[in-house]
């Protein structure tokens, strides 16, 4: 008999104490031994109703059916039991035990005297084993493993706990394109097995490759669903954002000025606990885009954080016709970056939660926190500004006074990029991941802002995990791969942007780079 | 006004304990209380009293919540105001005769500058060694004892007198008392430090809300990696922060060594950097709270003394018991919040079964 089939009846989620509906009324039906995509913007509601199923959240009414029968979780605990798992996106992984050690903690087969039996441990795993490409050492610390790696242990722990019914929260989110592939193999084998398996998703182009069904939730309302194969790519968007999405701007023709480049740097080297750059040589100029590829980790970090000069390295940095000292001096080293951002340039962090934002302040504070000079603050004047970024970004919220942790991703960031390009004039734009976790709407106004701010005659640099935003934006592409680049491309001329070829640079740089 | 709340409880919640503490030991929390509010509040003296108390500890505690708003912990509190009592006393002795408009100012200079001293080393330590400011600043309580005690003993002692003092002060060093000044707090020695504490509340306050100075330590202490990624300079920030910590705490010595003794007694500081801690706590978030704090604590020490007098069982160190279990309290604040929602759940969820 197949287990695995999942229905919601009517389940409504309000959230204390503002009484949101973080879902409304949502029902739909799944069948096992399939794989089904769950889709919509941020704070749709998708990870909310999986995390009801998983029993991490209880719904205020309605029902969720496992086989035929009413599931009422009261604990993961209890999920887990029924052959249910989650991977979520932010992996719990001990990184000091080995995988196997990883895999049995929490349900640990003992020998007398507490002794581990890791030996039975493998031999179940191995017997259980849903497909090949899930094998790893064993004994291999998590620690050392890559990301995608760890996310298969992840999936091991589900099957060792002999999970049928599988839930992987943005999955894609932090693998490369052929790790992303190597994920779908793996999940199409769990198919075949009979498992059925849940992929949270905003990525449209894995839906369509490798999903068997369709769901989307709006606003914690569900919109529709329905078999893939009898969809188009358009009707799913217009299901997510609730109209058609406007097209980017068109891409105006820069006469690019080669002889001031607004970053330029060579022969820049860097070693840091978390990753080492090999004398990188590069330049910007105004009223171009130069995009940087590359997973997560390949010295993306160490880069930008060079060229703001906060972290120590050799070679030369120029930013903006200031040169930036590889210094180890903290206050030097801040006193380099406030004059760099006087002189124009405007910084989007990798983590706005904690690079970009003051999260339990207001949205009129964070607005204005930066760039204000007035030893004496006229708060009255950063209200007004703070309305006019607000409008101009569409940044939503209650009200200014909101603490912004308590806006949505898209939100946050707007307000980010609203704060960086809007209070002073642009020279040059670093923006590293700038619509990483952000909604469909807010991905295409920050788009529209960047090449607007390229028209304006601004140099961009954009550093991203997202091939399809690096497409849409770049005219030069680097990719980055173990602190080197491993590969360049031009929007015009050449072969253009190939995304098997900048693929195949993303990991070859890293096995070049052991 | 939501912000409060907690506190509240809190205290409601000491109340309680204390009550039942007392009912333990056989008294009545009602004469207990009586005793109590008649010892603080009671007369225009033990008012007088309870504001003397209050004010080291309105000091010590507005030092340590400006070094919380900067993400620091300041513990140091009770070593700077030691050093900064030090110095007011050694100025006042060894520059007696300075004319009355310049002597007390410069007298609360020196000790601001040697509490900010005191702290900026800490500091400076934290930043240049990567010695945790906890650490930093209890071991640095250890040594300004050890200086105080050579000051004390040694090098500006009064060896006319049998207790382990300085030399007095100047005439003209001497903070006037208010019931000489403006006829409040009965014979009790209050004096114009008290006034002190309240200018340095209501400046702490505005530096911190509308300064550009003080947003970037606020901004310091509750997002370092954005303000760093702004261009503020973190370690100068903290330096900076902690010195002036130090200072206000090196202020704290005032109302004593300036404002009654007259001259630097051991011991003067007494543990009132140590409980600035618990007043920066439970005043939280403005520095008018730590004054109401400061005033709560300083009533609790002088209606305490009363106890060893008119209870049989009780002494003066209920007060301490007191205060420790408002801190508990209001430490246990979030633990508190969850457990109230966990009772509302499970209140709620069996109602909706019997359904």
């Amino acid at each position: 008999m197949q287990t695995g089939r999942v229905e919601f009846q009517n389940i409504t989620r309000i959230c204390e104490p503002s009484k949101y509906r973080a879902l409304d009324g949502v029902s739909a039906k799944f069948e096992a031994g399939q794989i089904h995509a769950v889709l919509g913007e941020n704070g749709a509601g998708k990870s909310t109703l999986m995390k009801i199923l998983f029993g991490l959240v209880r719904p205020n009414e309605g029902t969720v059916h496992v086989n035929g029968s009413v599931a009422k979780f009261a604990s993961p605990t209890d999920a887990i039991r029924t052959g249910l798992g989650m991977v979520q996106q932010h992996f719990s992984l001990v990184e000091t035990l080995s995988v196997i050690d990883n895999i049995m903690l929490g349900h640990e087969s003992t020998l007398g005297g507490g002794r581990l039996d890791r030996a039975r441990a493998i031999q179940e795993l191995e017997e259980a084993l849903p497909s090949e490409d899930l094998r790893l050492d064993w004994n291999r610390l998590v620690g050392e493993l890559s990301i995608g790696e760890q996310q298969r242990v992840e999936i091991l722990k589900l099957i060792a706990r002999k999970a049928q019914i599988l839930v992987l929260d943005e999955p894609t989110a932090v693998l490369s394109p052929r790790e992303i592939e190597s994920l779908f193999k793996i999940l199409k084998d769990l198919k075949a097995r009979g498992r059925t398996v849940f992929v949270i998703t905003h990525k449209l182009s894995e839906v369509f490759d490798h999903c068997d069904t369709w769901m989307v939730l709006r606003a914690g309302k569900f919109v529709g669903s329905g078999e893939i194969a009898k969809t188009t790519r358009s009707e799913i968007v217009r299901a997510m954002v609730g109209a058609d999405v406007p097209p980017l701007a068109d891409r105006v023709k820069m006469q690019v000025d080669l002889a001031k480049p607004a970053i330029r740097v060579s022969n820049l080297s860097a070693e840091t606990s978390s990753g080492r750059l090999g004398a990188l040589k590069f330049s910007v100029h105004p009223g171009e885009i130069v995009g940087i590829a590359g997973v997560d980790g390949s010295g993306q970090t160490e880069l930008v954080n060079s060229l703001i000069g906060i972290q120590s390295f050799s070679g030369e940095v120029e930013v903006l016709g200031n040169r930036v000292e590889g210094t180890f001096d903290e206050t030097q080293a801040s006193n380099c970056l406030a004059g760099l951002l006087a002189s124009g340039l405007a910084l989007v962090s990798e983590d706005r939660h904690h690079q970009g934002l003051w999260m339990d302040q207001s949205v009129w504070l964070n607005a204005n926190l930066g760039y204000k000079n007035e030893s004496w603050l006229h708060l009255g004047d950063w209200a007004t500004e703070a309305e006019r970024f607000a409008r101009e970004y569409d940044v939503r919220a209650p009200g200014l006074g909101t603490e912004v942790r308590n806006l949505s991703g898209g939100n946050q960031q707007k307000l980010i990029f609203a704060r960086e390009m809007m209070s002073r004039p642009v020279k040059l734009l670093i923006a590293h991941q700038p619509t990483r976790g952000v909604d469909l709407a807010a991905v295409q106004l920050i788009h529209g802002k960047i090449l607007a701010a390229r028209a304006a005659g601004a140099a961009v640099l954009v550093i991203s995990s997202e091939l399809d935003e690096l497409f849409a934006l770049s005219d030069r592409l680097l990719v980055m791969a173990g602190g080197v680049f491993s590969g360049e491309f031009f929007r015009e001329g050449g072969d253009g942007f190939d995304r098997d070829r900048v693929g195949d640079a993303m990991i070859l740089g890293k096995r070049g780079s052991t | 006004m939501t912000r409060l709340v907690p506190v509240f409880v809190s205290i409601l919640i000491a109340v309680l304990l204390t009550s039942i503490l007392t009912l333990a030991l056989g008294e009545s929390p009602l004469v207990v209380a009586e005793v109590l509010l008649r010892g603080s509040i009671g007369t225009p003296t033990a008012f007088g009293y309870t504001l003397y108390y209050a004010t080291p500890l309105i000091f010590t505690g507005l030092a340590v919540a400006w070094a919380l708003k900067a993400g620091l912990f300041n513990i140091g509190a009770e070593g700077q105001m030691t050093m900064g009592g030090i110095a007011m006393a050694a100025v006042g002795i060894v520059l007696a005769d300075l004319p009355g408009f310049i002597a007390w100012p410069l007298a609360v200079f020196a000790g601001f500058l040697a509490g900010a001293f005191w702290g900026g080393m800490v500091a400076w330590l934290k930043i240049r060694r990567g010695v945790h400011e906890v650490l930093g600043s209890i071991l640095f309580n250890f040594i300004s004892y050890g200086i105080a005690g050579f000051v004390i003993l040694d090098l500006l002692r009064n060896h006319e007198s049998q207790n382990p003092e300085t030399l007095p002060i100047g005439q003209s060093y001497h903070l006037q008392a208010l019931s000489d000044l403006v006829g409040i707090g009965g014979t009790s020695p209050l004096n114009t430090a008290f006034f002190l504490a309240l200018a340095v509340a209501l400046l702490v306050d505005v530096v911190l809300q509308r300064t550009l100075f003080g947003l970037r330590i606020r901004w310091t202490g509750g997002a370092p990696e954005f303000a760093r990624r702004s261009g503020v300079s973190i370690s100068a920030t903290t330096l900076k922060a902690f010195a002036i910590s130090g200072g206000i705490a090196g202020l704290a010595g005032a109302s004593a060594v300036l404002g009654y003794m007259h001259k630097a007694r051991e011991g003067f500081a007494a543990g009132a950097g140590f409980v600035g801690i618990a007043v920066a706590l439970l005043g939280g978030a403005r520095a008018w709270g730590v004054v109401a704090a400061a005033i709560l604590f300083g009533g609790l020490q002088k209606g305490s003394l009363d106890l060893d007098l008119d209870t049989e069982n009780i002494s003066r160190d209920l007060a301490i018991v007191v205060q420790a279990l408002i801190v508990l309290a209001v430490a246990s604040r979030g633990a508190l919040v969850e457990l109230w929602l966990l009772l509302k759940a499970k209140y709620e969820s069996s109602k909706a079964r019997q359904v």
